[in-house]
C-alpha cells in the first residue's frame, strides 16, 4: 500500500488554526470587551453613584424641606444689610457728613460756623469664628452753631435722629454773645455741639459687600 | 442504512454496488485477481466506477456509508464476564492484544452484540479493527467521487454478526453448528440452550467457488467465463458429477472444474472440523448437524459435498430468491449493530467540524454576551440618565436654595454683629427734643437761664441736662420760692427722671434778689433710633 499515515504536521495544523482563531476570537472579544463594553460599565456605575448620591440628595432634601424661601431671606438680609450701611455710612463718606451737617442746619434755620473733626477710635466685636472684629469707627466732631433756641434743640434733635448713626455726647447752649457790628443777638443762642458719629469700618463694609450676591 | 445515510457503498474484492436509499443500485463486477494491486495503487483504479455509479445515482456530496473488505480486517466476537462500558474496555484490551504490532497502526472498535449471548458470559462484543491506512485510502477514495463517508463498516463484522445471531436463534431449540457462506467471507458458528459456544470469521467465500470454475475455463477454454456467468454457473449447477459438462456454451467439462471445487471444499471443511474442535469434544462432532446458510447455501451440491467430508449431516437452509437480498441489500439490516470505524480523515474532519462549531458557537456566544451585555449597560445608562436629567432640577433648586440660606446666615450674622454692636455703641439715648421742651415749658418767666449744657451720659451714667441761670419770685406765685417752685416743675417733666440741685445762692439781677442756680436734671433714656429695616425679626416682634 501506498498510502502513509498521516503525518503529524498535517493533524496539528488544524489544531493549530482553531487554536490561533481562538485565540483571535478571545483578543477580538477582549478588545471589544477593553475598549466597548468596560468604558461604558464604568460609566455606567459613576452615573449609578451619581443616581445613588442624587437619590439621598434628594431624600434629604425632601426632610429638610422647611418651605424657607432662600431667595427671600437673602433678598431680606440683603435689604438690612443696605439699610444698616446707608445709615450707618462708611468712613469714606466724610464729605457727605458734612453736607448734611450743612444741610440739617438750612432745615432748621441755624447757622453752622463751625466744624472741627475730633479724636477717633474703633469699636471691635466678635466674628462668626470668634475671632475680634473691627466693626465700626467711632469719630468725633465739634459743630459750634448758632440761632434761636428753638432752632439750635431742633438741630440738636436733627443731628441726633437725622445724621444715621450717631450721637449726641454732649451740648452747651449759651445767649450768644453780642455782635462786633453792635448788631443785636437777643433771643440768639450759640451751642457747641459734640457729635459722635459711628461708621462702618471698611472690613465690616466688604464683609456686609461680601455677603451680598 | 442508517438514518443520515442516503447511500452505502459495498467494495468486496468481486463486486463494487453503490445503492441509494430508494432501493436504485449499480454494481460493477470487479476481478478478484486484482484485489491486492486495487489497495496497493490506492484504489485509485476504482475512482472512475464509483464516481460514475455516484453520478448515475444522483449522490453527489451524499452522506455514504462504506461497507468494505479490506485486506488486513480483524474481528472477532469476544464473551465478558463483565458489563457496560468496564466490558467493552475489557474487549477492547482482548482486541488489542491480538493486534499485529504496532497497535497504533490500527483502528479499533467494540460494541455489544445484541441479540447475541456468549455462554458463560455476562456481555458479548463484537470487536473490529482494521489498519489505519486502509481506513484512510478508503476515506480519500469516497471523497474523490464526491461522496460523504460517513459511516464505515467491515463486510467480515456483518457476516460474523449475521451468524451468531442465526446460530444462537437456531441453538434455542437444539445445538446448532452453522456455516454461513457469502461471496467472499464465510463464518462459523456454533450455539446450544446455554448460548453461543464460538463463532469464527473465514477469510474466505463462495467466490473461491466462482473463481475455481473460471480458473478451469482459463485452462481448458479458449474464452474465460465472466464473473456473472461463473456466477450464474454455480448458482444453478452448483457442485457437478464427475461426466458432467459444466458448460455447454464453453463446453467446459465438469472434471476440469471438480478439482479445484474439491479443493475449495477441503477448505470449508477444515474450517468448520477446526471450529467444531475448539468447543465439542471429538465424539461429538460426528453427531452435530451443520446447517449452511446464506448466499452459499443455494449452491445445490454443496451441502452434499461437505457432507460427505464432514461425515456429519448439512443441511442447507437458502433463502429463496424472493427472500434473499441481492447483493449489497443483504448488509442493510444487519449492520446496524455492526460497530463503525472511523478513518483518521474522517475523525479530523469531525474534530475540525467540531472545533469549527465549538468555535462559532463560542464567537456567537461572545457576540451575544457583549451586545446583551452592552445593550444591558446602555438601558440601564438611559434609565439613569433619565432619572437624573428629573432629580438634577431639584437638587440644583435646593442647592441654589442652600445656597441662599447659607450667604443669608453668614450676611445675617455681620449684619447682625454690625446691628447689636452699634445700638450698644449708641446706647440708651435721651429724647433730646423732649427734654429741651419740657425745660422750655417749665423754665416760665421768672427763670432765666445762662447756660443750658447737656451730656449723652456713658455706661451707667444716666444722660444729663445741667441747667445754670437766675430764678427770680414770680409775682403770680406768691411768696413761693422760685427755686423751689422750678425744682418741683422739673420732677414732674414726663422727660426728666430726677431733678437736683447742685448750687444756688441769692444774687442781685438787675435790683432786685434773686437765685443764681445750677441744676442737674437727670433724663429719662431711651433704646436709640434706628431704621426699621435694618431690624431683625426678632426685634421688630
Amino acid at each position: 500500500m501506498t498510502t502513509s499515515h498521516p503525518s503529524p504536521t498535517r493533524t496539528q495544523t488544524p489544531v493549530r488554526r482553531s487554536l490561533m482563531q481562538s485565540i483571535v476570537l478571545g483578543g477580538v472579544a477582549s478588545l471589544v470587551w477593553i475598549l466597548g463594553v468596560a468604558p461604558l460599565a464604568r460609566e455606567v456605575d459613576r452615573k449609578r453613584a451619581s443616581l445613588a448620591s442624587a437619590s439621598a440628595e434628594l431624600e434629604t432634601v425632601s426632610e429638610l424641606s422647611t418651605g424657607v424661601d432662600g431667595d427671600a431671606l437673602l433678598a431680606g438680609v440683603t435689604q438690612r444689610a443696605a439699610t444698616l450701611k446707608q445709615w450707618s455710612g462708611s468712613t469714606e463718606e466724610q464729605a457727605l457728613f458734612y453736607e448734611r451737617v450743612r444741610a440739617l442746619s438750612a432745615q432748621n434755620n441755624v447757622r453752622v460756623a463751625r466744624i472741627e473733626p475730633r479724636g477717633s477710635n474703633t469699636v471691635f466685636s466678635t466674628d462668626a469664628q470668634g475671632r475680634s472684629l473691627a466693626v465700626l469707627e467711632r469719630r468725633g466732631f465739634g459743630l459750634e452753631v448758632t440761632g434761636s433756641f428753638e432752632g439750635v434743640v431742633r438741630f440738636i434733635e436733627a443731628c441726633e435722629r437725622e445724621l444715621g448713626a450717631g450721637v449726641i455726647e454732649a451740648f452747651s447752649i449759651s445767649p450768644a454773645p453780642a455782635r462786633n457790628d453792635g448788631g443785636s443777638e437777643a433771643d440768639r443762642v450759640i451751642a457747641m455741639v459734640e457729635v459722635t458719629r459711628l461708621q462702618l469700618t471698611t472690613a465690616m463694609s466688604s464683609a456686609l459687600e461680601g455677603a451680598t450676591p | 442504512m442508517g438514518s443520515q445515510d442516503a447511500a452505502q457503498v459495498l467494495l468486496t474484492a468481486s463486486r463494487l454496488v453503490v445503492a441509494a436509499r430508494d432501493g436504485r443500485s449499480v454494481t460493477v463486477d470487479l476481478e478478484p485477481d486484482n484485489w491486492d494491486s486495487l489497495w496497493q495503487n490506492g484504489l485509485s483504479s476504482l475512482d472512475a466506477p464509483l464516481a460514475d455509479a455516484v453520478r448515475a445515482l444522483g449522490l453527489r456530496r451524499a452522506n455514504a456509508r462504506i461497507v468494505f473488505a479490506g485486506p488486513d480486517g480483524i474481528v472477532d466476537i469476544i464473551g465478558s464476564p463483565l458489563r457496560g462500558e468496564t466490558a467493552r474496555s475489557s474487549g477492547e484490551l482482548a482486541l488489542r492484544d491480538i493486534l499485529p504490532q504496532p497497535a497504533s497502526d490500527w483502528t479499533t472498535s467494540v460494541h455489544e452484540l445484541d441479540g447475541v449471548r456468549m455462554a458463560g458470559s455476562a456481555t458479548t462484543l463484537l470487536a473490529v479493527a482494521e489498519r489505519r491506512e486502509t481506513l484512510d485510502m478508503l476515506h480519500a477514495w469516497t471523497v474523490r467521487a464526491g461522496l460523504h463517508a460517513s459511516t464505515f463498516v467491515q463486510a467480515r463484522a456483518v457476516v460474523l454478526a449475521q451468524a451468531a445471531r442465526e446460530a444462537m436463534r437456531r441453538g434455542r431449540t437444539e445445538r446448532t453448528a452453522l456455516l454461513l457462506l457469502d461471496d467472499r467471507f464465510g463464518a462459523v458458528a456454533v450455539a446450544d440452550a446455554s448460548g453461543l459456544l464460538v463463532a469464527r470469521a473465514v477469510e474466505m467465500g463462495y467466490g473461491v467457488l466462482i473463481d475455481a470454475v473460471r480458473s478451469a475455463s482459463r485452462a481448458r477454454c479458449s474464452e474465460i467465463i465472466s464473473m456473472p456467468r461463473a456466477r450464474e454457473l454455480l448458482l444453478s449447477t452448483g457442485i457437478p458429477a464427475w461426466n458432467e459438462v459444466y458448460d455447454e456454451r464453453s463446453s467446459l467439462r465438469a472434471k476440469d472444474v471438480l478439482p479445484l471445487m474439491q479443493s475449495c471444499l477441503q477448505k470449508f471443511f477444515v474450517e468448520v472440523r477446526q471450529t467444531l474442535r475448539f468447543v465439542l469434544p471429538e465424539s461429538e462432532i460426528a453427531r452435530t448437524s451443520v446447517t449452511l446458510v446464506g448466499d452459499g447455501a443455494r449452491i445445490p451440491g454443496l451441502a452434499a459435498g461437505l457432507e460427505a467430508l464432514l461425515e456429519a449431516p448439512v443441511n442447507p437452509d437458502a433463502p429463496t430468491q424472493a427472500e434473499a437480498p441481492a447483493g449489497e441489500l443483504q448488509y442493510r439490516e444487519a449492520v446496524r449493530s455492526v460497530p463503525r470505524l472511523m478513518p483518521t480523515g474522517v475523525l479530523r474532519e469531525r474534530q475540525a467540524r467540531r472545533r469549527s462549531l465549538a468555535l462559532r458557537a463560542g464567537a456567537t456566544l461572545a457576540a451575544m454576551l457583549l451586545a446583551v451585555e452592552t445593550s444591558t449597560l446602555l438601558l440601564e445608562r438611559i434609565r439613569i440618565e433619565s432619572q437624573l436629567d428629573r432629580a438634577m432640577p431639584v437638587i440644583e433648586a435646593h442647592a441654589a436654595q442652600q445656597s441662599s440660606v447659607r450667604r443669608a446666615a453668614e450676611l445675617g450674622f455681620a449684619v447682625d454683629t454690625a446691628r447689636v454692636t452699634v445700638i450698644e455703641t449708641l446706647g440708651d439715648r435721651p429724647f433730646w427734643l423732649a427734654a429741651l421742651g419740657d425745660i422750655s415749658r417749665v423754665a416760665g418767666s421768672n427763670v432765666r437761664l445762662s447756660d443750658l449744657s447737656g451730656a449723652g451720659g456713658r455706661g451707667l451714667e444716666p444722660p444729663t441736662l445741667t441747667l445754670t441761670g437766675l430764678a427770680s419770685a414770680d409775682p403770680s406765685e406768691g411768696e413761693v420760692d422760685p427755686l423751689a417752685a422750678l425744682m418741683q416743675r422739673l420732677a414732674a417733666a414726663p422727660s426728666v427722671a430726677r431733678a437736683e440741685l447742685k448750687s444756688s445762692r441769692v444774687v442781685s439781677d438787675q435790683g432786685q434778689e434773686a437765685m443764681e442756680f445750677v441744676i442737674v436734671a437727670r433724663l429719662h433714656a431711651v433704646p436709640p433710633s434706628v431704621p426699621g429695616g435694618m431690624l431683625a425679626q426678632e426685634d421688630m416682634r
